[in-house]
This record gives C-alpha cells, structure tokens and sequence, in this order.
C-alpha cells in the first residue's frame, strides 16, 4: 500500500509540469496562427476584389466577340445546312422508296408462297389418304381372309371330329359283336371241354379204384412177410445179445458193491485222519518219543493199506467202463439198422400207393392174366426147363419164379412211358405252332381298321384248325395206345 | 477225240456271230447320225428342214394378217375364234374391235402393252372396261383447249360409251398462253375487239362428255398440271369461275352420276354455290367430296340446303376453311336429314361453337353412322356438348376427335357419356391430351360395345 501511494504523487507532478509545458506551446501557436489568419485575410480580401474587376471586365468583352463571331458564323452556317437538307432529302426519299419496293416485293413472295405450300399440302395430305385407304382396305382384307381360313378350319376340323366320332361309335359296335361271337365261340368250346373232361375223371376214377384195390391186396403180402422177416431179425438179435446183458447186469451189480465199499472206506479214511490229527494234538502237548514212533510206524502202515485199495479201485473202474462203451455202441448200431429198415418198408407202402393211383384198367386186370403164350408154347418152355441140365440153374429159376409177374409189369410200364415220350413231342410241337397262330391272331387284333377282314378270316379260320388239332391229337393216343398192346404181345 | 473237237467249233462260231452283229449296229448308228447332221440329199432335190403347215392354219395366219381390211372372227369355230385372238396385234384401231372383239385376254393384252401392269379390282374386275376407261381419262387428261381437236373426243365416244362407268381425271391442260399474248396486243391497240378475242375455254368443258355416257356412275376432276416441272405458272392451277359454270350444266345434265369428286381445284364459297345450285334435285347423287379446297361458311350453308335437297349418303369436305357458321348450318340441316350416313369435316376451323352445334344435332339425328371431326381446334366444351349426344344417339358408330385440344376434364366427360353408349365401336382420341385413365375406360367400354355388335350380327355365336 505505501508503494502504491509513492506512485501516484509521481504522476501528479510530472503531469503538471507537462500540462504547463502543453498550455504554453498551445498559447504560442494560438497567437501565431492568429497573426498568419490577419495577414492571409487581408491579402485574399484583396486578391478578390481585384479578380471581381477583372472577370467584370473578361465577361463584358466576351459578349462584345461573341456576338461578332455569331452574326459571322451564322450566315456560313446556314449556307451549308440548306446543302446538306437538300442532299439528305433526296439520299432519303430514294433509301424509303427502295425499301417499299423490297416490301411489296416480299409480300409477293410471301403470298405466292403461301398459295404454294397450300397446293403441296393438299396435294400431300390427298396422298396421304390414298396412302390410308389402300392400307385399310389391305388390312380389311387380310381380316376377312383371316376369318373366313378360321370359320373354314373350324368347320373342317368339326367335321373330321363328328367324322372320327361316328367311326369310333361304329368300330365299338363291331367290336362289340366280334366279342360277343368269340365269347359264345369260346363258351361252347369250354362246355364241350369240361364234358370231356367229366368223362375222362369218371373213367379214371373208376381205374384208379379197381387199380388202388388190386394194390392193395398185393402190398398187404409184402407187408406181412416183411412184418415176419422182422420178427425173425428181432428174435436172432434178442438171442445174440442175451448173454452180454447178464454181463451187463453183473458188472452194474458189482459197481454199486465197488461204489458202498469205496463210501465205506472213505469213512475209515476220515476216521484215522481225525485220530491222526488227536495224535499229533497229544504229541504236542508233550507225549513221549516211543508212543509217537509207534503211532508213526502205525500211520505208514494205514498210509500203504489206503494207497492198496485205491489202486484196486481204479483197475476196477476202468474194466467196467471199457465194457459199458461197448455195449452202448453196438445198442446204438442195432437200433440204426433197425430204423432203416422201417423207413424202407414205409417207402414202399408209399410208391405202392402212388402206383396204384397211376395204373390203368388194363394194368388192374394183369394179375388175373397168367400168360399170353399158348399151350403148346407152355409145354415147350417146361421141357426146356427140365431138359437143362445145370442143377443150380434149375433151382435159381425155381426160386426166381414168384418175380415172373413182377417183371412183366415192369416191362409193361417202361413201354408205356417210352409212348408218352413220343407223345409229350408231338403235343410240344402242336402247342408251338398254336402259340404261332396266337401271336399271329394278337398282332392282327392291334391293327383294327386295316386287317379288320383279315381278322375275320382268322376267326373264321381258327376253328377249323382247333378241330384239326382236336382229331389229331385223338387219332395220335389211339395209336399210341394200340403200339403198346401189340408191343406187349410181341415181347410175351 | 471227236466230242473233245465239238466245244471248241461251237466257241469259233459264237465270236464270228458276235462280231457280225456289232459291225451291223455301227452300219445302223452311223447311217441315222448322218440322216440327222444332213440338211440337204441329193437324191431329193424338194426336200428341206421346215414342215409345210397345215392349210387351217394358213388360213388363220391370213384372217390375222388383213383384220384391218375384213374383220372375220364371229364366223370362225371356238377353238380357231380362240387362235385368232391370241395372236391378233393389240395395235389394231379401236373403231374395229371395240364392239367386235368381247374376249377379256385381248384387253388384258392391250391394256399391259400399253399401261403395264395394273390393278384391276377398282374397275370391276373388267380389263376392257379399264382399257376404255383409261383411254378416254387418257385422251381429256392430254386435251389442250383451241389446239386438240374436239373431234378426237367426240369420234372415241360411240366407241367407248357402253364400257365407261368411271372417270378419273388427274389433271386438265389450259389454253396455251402465247397467242393470248398476241392477241392481248392486238387488244391493247384495238380496246373495242379485248372482250371477243379469247381462248373459247379455259379447260376441258365436260358439257360434251358427260350426256353421251349412259352408265357413268363416277366422276373425279382435279384442275391442275401434273408434271409442270420448271414450266410452274400459277395459271396452270386455276379453277376459272367460266369453268365452273360449264362443270356444274354438265353435272346437272348427267342424271345416273352417283358420285362426284372434286378436290385440290381451289373452290371457293362463290363456286361451290353455283356446282351446289345445280346439283339440287339430283336424283341419283349419294357421295359428294370437296375436300382439300378453299370453302368456308357460305359455301357450307350452301352444301347444307342441298343435304336435304337430295339422296346424299357421304359427304366429304376436310381440309377447307368452314368455321363455327357453317357447322352450325349443317348442324342444322343434319338435325332434319335422315339420308346421310358419314360426314368428314376433318381439317376445318369449327372450334367449339361449330362442335356444340353438331352434338345438339346429333341428339336429333337417327341416320348418321360415321363422323370425322378430327383437327377442328376443338376443346373442352366440345366434349362436353358431344358427351350429352353420346348419351343420346343410337345410330352413331365412328367417331373420330383426333388433334383436338379436349384435355383431361374433356377425357373425363367423353368417358362418362361412353359408359351410356351402347353403339359407338370406334372412338379416335389420339393427340387430345386425354388423360390414360380416361383413354383405358373408353377402350373398355368400345370393347364391350363391338362384342356386342358382334354377338348381335351372328346369334349362333352366343351359342
């Protein structure tokens, strides 16, 4: 704060000396400025009046020249004007006159070409609706055309579309009456087959009876004497194996004995193992050398009497083992052969009735018919056979003449088999060229309209080759079956 | 020995055959070569290469030869009348076939001889009533007036005036100008003779043609020069008041003319009133076409008296200067005609004054079928008026209102006044300004309006 206050009264006394100093120099300035403003004023004052005089003087003279020079300058003047005006007057009525002249001629112009663009206008519009009509009248044309090809098409096509459905309406017709007559055709075909074949199942129902009965009597022979044959294996077999189950039975009977004697000997066993076991319980509680000694020599001697026995004991398992699985083998043998021969026996039952049902009538009687040789041909035969002169053959014979019939039998079915070949052929054959005219008879079905009388034909046709076929097939088994007759009777 | 020798003579007598016969073949071959090669024998001294033809056809040749002299055909035979025609000149003068010969194979040959190819679907389908046709048009087309002869004329028409029904004439020649010249001399040193001096016609005067052609039904004139070239005169193209007087006395003494045409001739109000005051009581005039001329309102009011002064069917005057005046004249007379089915005012200035007057007559009239307003400065007060009359009318089936200046509003009132229309099929609307929307509801209810009209003309169709 003291410094502050030592400033301020600094400032205060050099701005006083200051502000002296500037009112001094402003009193000196002032005073001379005032003496320089009297001089200057007195001087202009009097410069002005002396140029006041002379401009008063310069004007009155200017007008005193002027006025000359106007009076002089004005008659040249208006000399030269009047030239120029008349000069003027004609460069400009001459210009005007060129530029009407220009005027009119371009309104000329302009008319005649408006007339022109008149002319060509109408002149290009009647063009242009000439050009118009022919267009219209093209298109009217092609229009009419368009409608008259379409009402033409769709009248052609309805025509074929009622042409096409009439057709079909008549070819359903026609195939209807086609179906109908082979429907007919073919039931009566169906009816005359299904009599025959009534006719045919009588016959061989009937065969098969009187066929199943001879059969029968004859397989009732076979069956008794294999039934005795049987017997006579069962005896022999129960005589031969008689003494081995008394051995089997004995053995089985000393294996329980063996088995109750080595349960008994275990107890013993389990006996001196316990006395053993007290024995060393006393030694150890403090028994003398001697007592333990004797009980020791005692013990090994048990020990060598057990190991005797049981040596025994498995001698005489293995004997009885070795004896078992011999017996038990040669059971399992007899039963399998046993068995075989039941299932022979059951085959044969089986064939025989399967024969029966296929013998014929004639093959029924056959047992009846003792020989087709005559008797003189009988008597030859047995004097060829006593005449011979090798016993064995004689006997072998003998014992051979029960199968005289058998073979005859068998003759008689193997020459029926070698015809029913040669027939299975011929019915192969005629079956292929039947499959032939099917195929033929199909193709001919799926082109309708064109073979439609061909058609005809093969339904007309058909019939004559099935009968055909039919007589064929009806002269070929008679002929077959007379074949077999005659060559039945050539060979007896 | 003997039957190993046989085979080996039988080989030697083979080959010798064989080769007489190829030396005989080639006896033949060359001798037939020469007979063709040869042109003269010297055996034959009268024979040569050409056939003496039969004496029928020299006979034939002959007729052909002098037809000018002694016109022979209608005696002949059809298959020789045939022969004859096939081969007779197409120079032979008129005056001996023109009623002779009737076979449409000669003209057609004429015709092509000397037209070339042509269409023959605008004369009937006939080359012999085109040929005459084309001849006499032909002959007033090249007419020069004082200088052709009028008996050039009058000699072709005995021959051509059972076969002519249509004239369309192109062009008509004037007056050569230079003795005029001469004479206009003459006339300025001797004012007195000016007035008798003169070309006698300014152009082809039909008061000699048209009542000597019993069966023309057309006619088409057009005053001016096709062709000028560099020669371009304005008086090649002008339609002479004297020209217009003798034209409308021979239109009034023709009396089966059917249709009239005359166009870019210059007719003015003054010269449509003399051709219409004397066509009025015609009694067979259905079409009659002034387009592409100068007719404004009092030629129109003219043409109005004489729509309900005779049968008129068509009438036709687009590209002249009728304004609101005169299609309120013919509005008028529309209103009160039931003859007149179309009416082309195309190109006028009718504006809308002239376009209200036409719809209020259209709410009267039941007759016309086609209208053609198109190019006439109309707006939308028009379309309004026209919308009303749409509403109204039964009959009306075209209308065309192209470049006119209708705009939206006036697209809008035209689509309401089409929804009550049962009969318009055509609406010509391009370059009016009409709104899309408005555009697309008037082509849908035109659509339903022509399966209309078509289920109408063929009823099997609803079927």
């Amino acid at each position: 704060m003291p410094k502050k206050a030592g400033k301020k009264a600094g400032g205060k006394l050099a701005g006083l000396t200051e502000e002296e100093r500037l009112l001094y120099m402003q009193q000196k300035a002032q005073a001379e400025e005032e003496i320089a403003k009297r001089k200057e004023d007195m001087l202009t004052h009097f410069l002005k009046d002396k140029l006041q005089k002379e401009e008063k003087n310069t004007v009155l003279n200017l007008h005193k020249l002027r006025q000359q020079w106007r009076a002089v300058l004005t008659q040249t003047k208006i000399a030269e004007l009047r030239n120029d005006m008349s000069v003027l007057s004609q460069t400009f009525e001459r210009v005007l006159d060129y530029k009407d002249n220009i005027i009119r001629s371009l309104q000329v112009d302009l008319s005649e070409r408006e007339l022109q663009s008149e002319l060509k206008r109408s002149s290009h519009l009647h063009n242009v609706d000439c050009l118009l009509e022919i267009h219209k009248s093209r298109l009217a044309q092609l229009e009419f055309n368009f409608k008259s090809s379409l009402v033409e098409l769709s009248s052609e096509y309805n025509t074929e579309r009622e042409q096409i459905l009439s057709q079909h309406q008549q070819e359903c017709v026609d195939l209807d009456n086609v179906m109908f007559s082979m429907e007919k055709h073919y039931s009566d075909l169906d009816g005359e087959a299904k009599r025959d074949y009534q006719s045919t199942r009588n016959q061989i129902k009937k065969r098969n009876f009187d066929d199943k009965q001879a059969v029968k009597e004859q397989m009732d022979g076979v069956v008794e004497k294999l039934w005795q044959d049987q017997q006579q294996v069962l005896n022999h077999y129960n005589e031969s194996t008689r003494d081995k189950i008394i051995t089997t039975d004995d053995l089985m009977n000393k294996d329980v004995q063996s088995a109750k004697e080595i349960d008994s000997l275990k107890k013993h066993i389990q006996k001196l193992q316990d006395s053993i076991s007290t024995f060393r319980g006393q030694l150890s509680s403090g028994q003398t050398d001697k007592t333990a000694e004797q009980l020791r020599s005692e013990r090994d001697e048990l020990a060598q009497e057990v190991q005797h026995f049981r040596v025994q004991l498995n001698a005489a398992q293995a004997i009885r083992k070795k004896h078992i699985t011999k017996l038990t083998v040669q059971s399992n043998d007899a039963t399998k052969k046993l068995q075989e021969i039941v299932a022979r026996g059951e085959r044969l039952l089986r064939q025989c009735e399967m024969c029966c049902k296929l013998e014929t009538e004639h093959e029924k009687v056959l047992p009846f018919y003792k020989s087709s040789l005559s008797e003189e041909e009988q008597k030859q035969e047995k004097a060829k056979a006593m005449e011979s002169s090798n016993e064995k053959l004689t006997q072998l014979m003998h014992d051979y003449s029960p199968l005289a019939k058998f073979w005859q039998r068998y003759n008689k079915v193997e020459l029926d088999c070698l015809c029913v070949k040669r027939e299975k052929l011929l019915l192969l054959q005629e079956n292929e060229r039947l499959r032939l005219f099917l195929k033929q008879y199909l193709d001919e079905v799926s082109v309708s309209d064109e073979s439609f009388r061909q058609q005809k034909l093969l339904v007309v046709s058909s019939p004559a080759l099935q009968d055909t076929a039919a007589t064929d097939r009806h002269q070929q088994k008679r002929h077959v079956v007379q074949e077999a007759a005659c060559i039945v009777q050539k060979q007896l | 020995m003997a039957a190993s020798n046989f085979p080996e003579e039988q080989k030697v007598f083979s080959s010798m055959s064989r080769s007489q016969s190829s030396q005989r073949s080639g006896v033949m071959n060359s001798a037939s070569d020469g007979q063709k090669r040869r042109s003269i024998i010297a055996e034959d001294h009268e024979w040569s290469l050409a056939l003496v033809p039969l004496l029928t056809t020299l006979c034939l040749q002959h007729i052909i030869k002098h037809f000018e002299e002694k016109p022979i055909l209608h005696e002949l035979q059809p298959s020789f009348k045939t022969y004859v025609l096939q081969r007779l000149p197409a120079s032979l003068p008129l005056t001996i076939t023109a009623n002779l010969i009737s076979d449409e194979s000669y003209w057609k040959r004429c015709c092509e001889a000397r037209w070339g190819l042509a269409d023959i679907s605008t004369y009937d389908n006939s080359w012999k009533q085109m040929f005459f046709e084309r001849h006499l048009q032909s002959i007033i087309e090249l007419f020069i007036p004082d200088t052709t002869d009028t008996k050039t004329v009058l000699d072709v028409l005995p021959l051509c005036q059972n076969y002519v029904k249509q004239l369309r004439v192109s062009q008509l020649l004037p007056p050569i100008k230079e003795p005029s010249r001469f004479d206009e001399d003459d006339g300025s040193e001797s004012a007195s003779d000016m007035g008798s001096d003169g070309p006698s016609m300014d152009h082809f005067d039909f008061r000699m043609l048209l009542d000597k052609l019993p069966n023309l039904k057309e006619l088409s004139v057009v005053y001016c020069v096709k062709g000028c070239g560099m020669n371009f005169e304005w008086n090649l193209f002008e339609f002479t008041f004297r020209d217009c007087e003798s034209l409308a006395k021979a239109l009034n003494s023709c009396k089966t003319l059917q249709v009239f045409r005359i166009h870019r001739s210059k007719v003015d109000d003054e010269k449509c009133c003399v051709i219409v005051n004397h066509l009025l009581d015609h009694p067979s005039l259905q079409e009659l076409d002034f387009s592409h001329n100068h007719i404004s309102d009092r030629g129109a009011r003219a043409i109005a008296k004489l729509l309900n002064r005779s049968q008129l069917k068509t009438l036709i005057v687009c590209n002249n200067q009728i304004r609101g005046a005169g299609a309120q004249a013919l509005a008028h007379a529309l209103a009160k005609n039931n003859t007149l089915t179309s009416l082309n005012l195309r190109l006028n200035r009718i504006a809308d004054e002239g376009g209200q007057a036409l719809a209020q007559a259209l709410i009267k009239n039941k007759t016309l079928v086609n209208l053609h307003l198109g190019g006439n400065n109309m707006t939308e007060p028009a379309a309004v008026a026209l919308s009303q009359a749409l509403v109204e009318n039964c009959a009306l089936k075209s209308l065309n209102l192209c470049n006119n200046r209708l705009g939206a509003d006036g697209g809008k009132v035209l689509e309401e006044g089409m929804t009550h229309n049962c009969t318009l099929v055509e609406c010509d609307i391009r370059l009016t300004d009409v709104d899309q929307d408005s555009e697309y509801s008037i082509c849908q209810a035109l659509h339903a309006n022509q399966i209309k009209t078509k289920h109408n003309h063929d009823p099997s169709a609803k079927v």
